[in-house]
């Protein structure tokens, strides 16, 4: 590949490093590298950004790393951007991707979304940290925290950053570009090759949208040769009009597995504004949950934004709770305990959860078709609800003795 | 060469240094130290005053001469300006080759200690840590002579056996009065107990006191009292009030040094010996002020009370004993100025001496009474052994401070630390320089998660009391290969033959040496 101008990616900030490239047209390569840890890891950096240029058959270039402590994953990230940049060219994900492949893990309980963390795709140092914290659900983001001009070093970083720094087995998701937007189509091949749980799709306003997104999603798992259909979608419902079409699009895809309300974007439509106490956006709020309840899908209610504010998130996530809402949309790590214990069974869900699934299981063994628990039916959606509160109870640290069922 | 107990190869001396290698934390065996004293008998002036008009003078009165021992506080932290005049001092008047043997060294630039070096005032320096410019010095082999580095407890313990012998003692004091009464808690540079120059005071040769607050007789409250002091020298300024630590120490808001310290408060609160007239040490780094909160919170919320909290305290500490939580602050140090003020002010918080507080070669010392001791740590190796010095490529970054003491006293020890740095792991297979011994270590606290140490005491009982709580933990041999996975294998610091440091334990054995950076 041919360099046709010096380019630069990545910043001076810790945790990242700083890569700049110039063309040194037949000259080799020529690599400097300056860094903290240059002691330890100076030959680790060395083959890194050797097997970069590598990879993009980059065989005369000068390089200069100033590098602040960057992980591996990083500092792939930024030669790759860096290279990208000054070749006037777009990565070709979907044959870059081939290289390695993550294997995506069974979850063989059901998935909790009582948090989603979103984790900026342009900051490597918050990429590195957020997978430790107590989040159920950790959403790379492509789109509003990422400036026009960063758009293409986010894609670098959120992919490597998934395939490579997956470090617990979270939830993972990318939230991409909205459909409208020139990055949609990149964003899509980046997040897919990525192979996150789920991406997650600003704006969305019709179930033919989300059609046509999970068209392309389909398209680029076929090129890529991944599972069709392993990708989950979230569906963001940030307007009036997502929230008219709210029950369609809940039930537009298969691939479509929750919808979170955005109401910052939400009350700007509708001209209202937004308070502490949320009554502008209740209506909304229960249109989601209605869409997603009839859908059988989970329902992400939105931020709270006053990120200082634990109190009021306390008393803003007991509503989100009350409602129904299976989960948060977070923006800070500090708001993740406050929601996550929101999110505790009580003593008494508990022991129904565990007596539905005595239920189930025992409607299963006699092989009988319709199970009943106290006079009701008990259904697949009832079932799953229970699996979930166990879920929740385990994962706030409460021990169920007796049926461990999602074991 | 002798293997010592944690598996260190160590030369038989160093110099004229005999390395007495460390033999493990079993008190078994233990040989208990002579107690010997520099201390020379005097009678009081007969002006009346022991004020002398400036250092020089002070020093020459007191006999300083070539080769011999001074010694100072670090109580003024980086805001301290009387290492630097003292020193100054010596310089002019052509003293060369003393040893230096300050509780502990701290960054202080303007001038630096490496000056004295270099130019022959200083020859041999004995501390509890030497951070900044002159710990990266002595690391590149600025000394002939290695440093001496002792844990708070043993620098009393060395100087009472009589290894270190300390001629003038420099003690800097916020307010004193003629006679050589002093103390650190009141006067615009408080910087609250002085509980590290008792030792100095009670067994210098002479005792100095410089003050540039001179009050009338008598200075009180009395923390160093006239019957110990020499001479008393009023300087124009003894510190930097907001280098001492001036306001309240501040909270963390870096959201994964909080959830280590949320952790390490879940820990506390879990355990069985969380309860009625409990003790604590949490410390003075960012992620102990943070846990400080938390554990406010928790004994809030389950009404418990602690019976005391020991060692440096900070601001958020004496809210907690002004919320009646805590019923008695034993400061050996005060890290702020709202701890610095606090002991004059309340008659249950408390100057103590070093020596009392971590000294296990005395007849008690407070910190064997802790429950919880919570301690920063650069790195932790699969055995639990801590490096509380030096960082990864072998720089200085750190002290010894109290941390082997706290581990062996408080029964249950808590080392905090994130798993990488950077790139930086700093959960390894071994730690550079071995400053704690595992054994003493409890529990291992990162953002990654908690990890028990099977070999402590106390580990079948945390296990329970975790488990019942609902707290998960991890083996810190998955910590390690955790951040490996993150950070890939570092290349070793390598080193030249020669030891340019001795990191002595409690007991005057020797834990490890540091070796000269090859760079």
């Amino acid at each position: 590949m041919q360099l046709k101008h010096p380019a630069v990616a990545g910043t001076l900030e810790s945790c990242d490093v700083q890569v700049t490239i110039h063309p040194n047209d037949g000259m080799g390569l020529d690599i400097h590298i300056e860094s903290i840890v240059k002691a330890q890891f100076g030959d680790a950096i060395l083959e890194t950004v050797r097997d970069v240029l590598a990879a993009f058959e980059v065989f005369d270039a000068s390089v200069y790393l100033v590098d602040k402590g960057a992980l591996d994953w990083v500092i792939r990230s930024r030669m790759q951007a860096a290279i990208c940049r000054a070749a006037d060219c777009s990565f070709d994900w979907v044959r870059g991707g081939q290289k390695k492949k993550r294997e995506i893990s069974v979850q063989q309980r059901v998935p909790l979304k009582r948090t989603s963390l979103y984790v900026s795709g342009s900051s490597p140092v918050n990429m590195t940290q957020a997978v430790f914290y107590n989040e159920d659900c950790m959403v790379y983001d492509l789109e509003d925290s990422v400036p026009i001009s960063e758009k293409d070093a986010a894609r670098f970083l959120v992919y490597n950053a998934v395939r490579d720094h997956h470090i617990l087995d979270k939830y993972v998701l990318i939230r991409i570009n909205g459909i409208y937007s020139e990055f949609i189509y990149e964003d899509l091949e980046a997040a897919v090759c990525a192979c996150p749980n789920a991406l997650r799709i600003p704006k969305v306003e019709s179930a033919d949208e989300v059609q046509r997104i999970s068209g392309m999603v389909a398209d680029i798992e076929r090129k890529a040769g991944l599972e069709i259909g392993s990708i989950e979608l979230w569906c963001n419902i940030e307007s009036y009009l997502g929230i008219i079409h709210a029950s369609e699009i809940a039930k537009a895809d298969p691939r479509v597995v929750a919808l979170a309300l955005g109401a910052e974007d939400f009350t700007a439509s509708m001209k209202a504004r937004r308070t502490k106490q949320g009554l502008e956006i209740f209506y909304a709020r229960n249109a989601v949950l209605m869409a997603c309840r009839s859908a059988g899908i989970d329902a992400i209610d939105a931020v709270f934004s006053d990120i200082n504010d634990l109190d009021g998130l306390h008393e803003d996530v007991i509503l989100t709770r009350n409602l129904g809402f299976d989960g948060k949309t977070v923006v800070h790590p500090r708001q993740i305990d406050v929601v996550n214990s929101a999110f505790t069974p009580s003593k008494k869900e508990i022991e129904y959860a565990q007596r539905v699934l005595a239920a189930a299981e025992e409607g299963k063994q006699l092989n009988k078709g319709a199970v009943t628990l106290d006079g009701s039916m008990i259904d697949k959606p009832i079932e799953l609800r229970a699996l979930t509160t166990l879920e929740q109870a385990r994962a706030a640290g409460i021990k169920i003795g007796g049926m461990n069922h999602a074991d | 060469m002798p293997i010592n107990a944690v598996g260190r190869v160590l030369p038989e001396r160093v110099g004229n240094y005999v390395i007495k290698p460390y033999q493990g934390v079993s008190n078994e065996n233990l040989e208990l130290p002579k107690v010997v004293s520099n201390r020379r008998p005097a009678l009081s002036p007969t002006s009346g005053s022991k004020v002398v008009d400036t250092l020089e003078q002070a020093i020459l009165t007191a006999g300083l001469k070539d080769g011999m021992t001074i010694s100072f506080h670090h109580s003024f932290r980086e805001g301290d300006l009387i290492v630097g005049q003292v020193l100054t001092a010596c310089r002019n008047l052509g003293i060369k080759n003393l040893r230096f043997a300050p509780s502990a060294v701290v960054n202080i630039n303007n001038p630096s200690i490496v000056d004295f070096v270099c130019d022959g005032t200083i020859n041999r320096i004995e501390a509890s840590g030497i951070r900044g410019e002159l710990g990266d010095a002595v690391i590149e082999g600025l000394m002939d002579t290695p440093v001496i580095l002792r844990p708070h407890g043993a620098r009393p313990r060395a100087i009472e056996a009589g290894e270190l012998e300390i001629d003038v003692a420099f003690i800097g004091a916020s307010a004193a009065d003629e006679c050589g009464n002093a103390t650190g808690q009141i006067g615009p540079n408080a910087c609250g107990s002085l509980g590290y120059s008792f030792i100095d005071a009670t067994s210098a040769g002479k005792v100095i006191v410089i003050t540039d607050n001179l009050v009338d007789y008598p200075c009180v409250p009395i923390s160093i009292s006239q019957q110990y002091v020499d001479y008393v020298v009023k300087v124009e300024k003894i510190g930097i009030p907001e280098k001492i630590g001036a306001g309240a120490t501040r909270m963390t808001d870096n959201p994964r040094d909080l959830m280590i310290a949320k952790r390490v408060a879940d820990v506390i609160a879990a355990s069985r010996l969380f309860r009625d007239g409990f003790s604590f040490q949490t410390g003075a780094g960012a992620i102990s002020i943070a846990c400080t909160n938390y554990l406010a919170e928790y004994m809030e919320k389950k009404n418990i009370k602690a019976s005391f909290a020991l060692g440096g305290i900070t601001a958020n500490i004496v809210d907690m004993f002004n919320k009646d939580l805590v019923r008695v602050l034993l400061c050996s140090q005060s890290f702020d100025s709202v701890a610095a003020r606090a002991i004059a002010e309340h008659q249950n918080i408390i100057e103590i001496d070093n020596a009392v507080y971590s000294n296990k070669f005395s007849k008690g010392c407070m910190l064997d009474k802790l429950n919880f001791g919570v301690l920063p740590a650069l790195e932790v190796d699969v055995d639990f052994n801590l490096n509380i010095l030096t960082g990864s490529s072998g720089e200085m970054l750190g002290g010894l401070g109290g941390g082997p003491d706290v581990a062996e006293g408080a029964d249950i020890s808590i080392v905090t630390l994130p798993i990488i740095r950077g790139r930086t792991p700093s959960v390894v297979k071994k730690v550079f320089t071995i400053c704690t011994p595992g054994d003493t270590v409890a529990v291992v606290v990162t953002e990654a998660g908690i990890a028990l140490n099977p070999r402590h005491k106390y580990y079948e009982v945390l296990k329970e009391d975790l488990e019942e709580a609902g707290l998960k933990t991890v083996s810190i041999e998955y910590l390690c290969q955790l951040a490996l996975s993150m950070t890939g294998t570092p290349k070793p610091i390598e080193c030249t033959d020669k030891i340019v440091c001795i990191v002595e334990y409690r007991d005057g054995t020797v834990i490890d040496v540091i070796r000269q950076v090859k760079r």
